[in-house]
């Protein structure tokens, strides 16, 4: 079980013409000023695509969701495709009350993301 | 500090993000001994996450060093399910101007409440006597 305490970007390794961030455990607020900063760290140069992989987050919250919403805003005017890979479903449902999955490039796993 | 009986449990927590991990634990085990399945369970602890955010976000304004909430969590039958009841003592708002924000302004923030709304049976805003708000949630079985 995460603590709240690890770091939420578990890793960044580079794919095709893009990376994938890796990201793990709890996504609230106890974690988003760290993982926002880096996010926009991404994003001041940001390569063709970025892929979110979601496998090992275990729930979200709206402070999580804020931070996608804003690096999708980025992404966008920085002409980079964001994309969002292997949510679970408590991750799902976080999306689905807010009624923004249509926002999103969502995929069930990163190897379909890929492609 | 924690005071517990069998139907209810008290916990005074710092008002701090790295406390959220310790009241969705706590909120989880409520739940699911009041009788939630884990899809609800899952669903009361979302939001009860939310409405601690919001405290430590509006209520503290993030100055949270030495603040506390109050978290009751208690078991209720007839009709069978759970109230949540969070204390603050932070800055007080009228409980008509706590809303979310239209879902179509898409940016982020703002999202909170509608989580709680659409999860919960009930969201009651109070102001305390003194200081600070009193935010009461019911869920139903």
């Amino acid at each position: 079980m995460f603590t709240g305490r690890e770091k939420v970007i578990k890793g960044v390794r580079t794919v095709n013409d893009g990376v994938v961030v890796e990201l793990q455990g709890s996504f609230d607020m106890s974690c988003s000023k760290d993982l926002r900063q880096q996010m926009m760290d991404i994003l001041v140069d940001p390569p063709k695509t970025i892929i979110i992989d979601l496998t090992e987050v275990e729930c979200m919250d709206s402070s999580g969701l804020a931070i996608l919403i804003e690096a999708l805003k980025m992404s966008k005017r920085k002409m980079c495709t964001l994309k969002l890979a292997a949510m679970n479903k408590r991750v799902k449902g976080v999306f689905e009350i807010a009624r923004i999955e249509s926002l999103f490039d969502i995929y069930d796993n990163v190897e379909s993301s890929l492609r | 500090m924690e005071r517990a009986t069998e139907r209810k449990i008290q916990l005074e927590l710092p008002a701090c993000p790295c406390e959220l991990a310790n009241l969705r634990a706590a909120t989880a085990k409520a739940a699911l001994a009041a009788g939630f399945c884990q899809d609800k369970v899952d669903n009361i602890t979302l939001a009860v996450t939310e409405a601690f955010t919001n405290i430590i976000r509006h209520g503290y304004k993030e100055k949270c060093q030495d603040e506390k909430v109050i978290l009751t969590l208690e078991k209720l039958s007839e009709p069978d399910g759970i109230k949540i009841t969070m204390r603050d003592f932070g800055n007080q708002v009228e409980p008509c101007q706590i809303c979310g924000r239209d879902l179509d302004d898409i940016r982020p923030g703002g999202l909170g409440v509608h989580i709680m709304r659409s999860l919960m049976d009930l969201v009651e805003f109070k102001k305390a006597d003194s200081v600070g708000m009193i935010l009461t949630m019911i869920k139903y079985c």
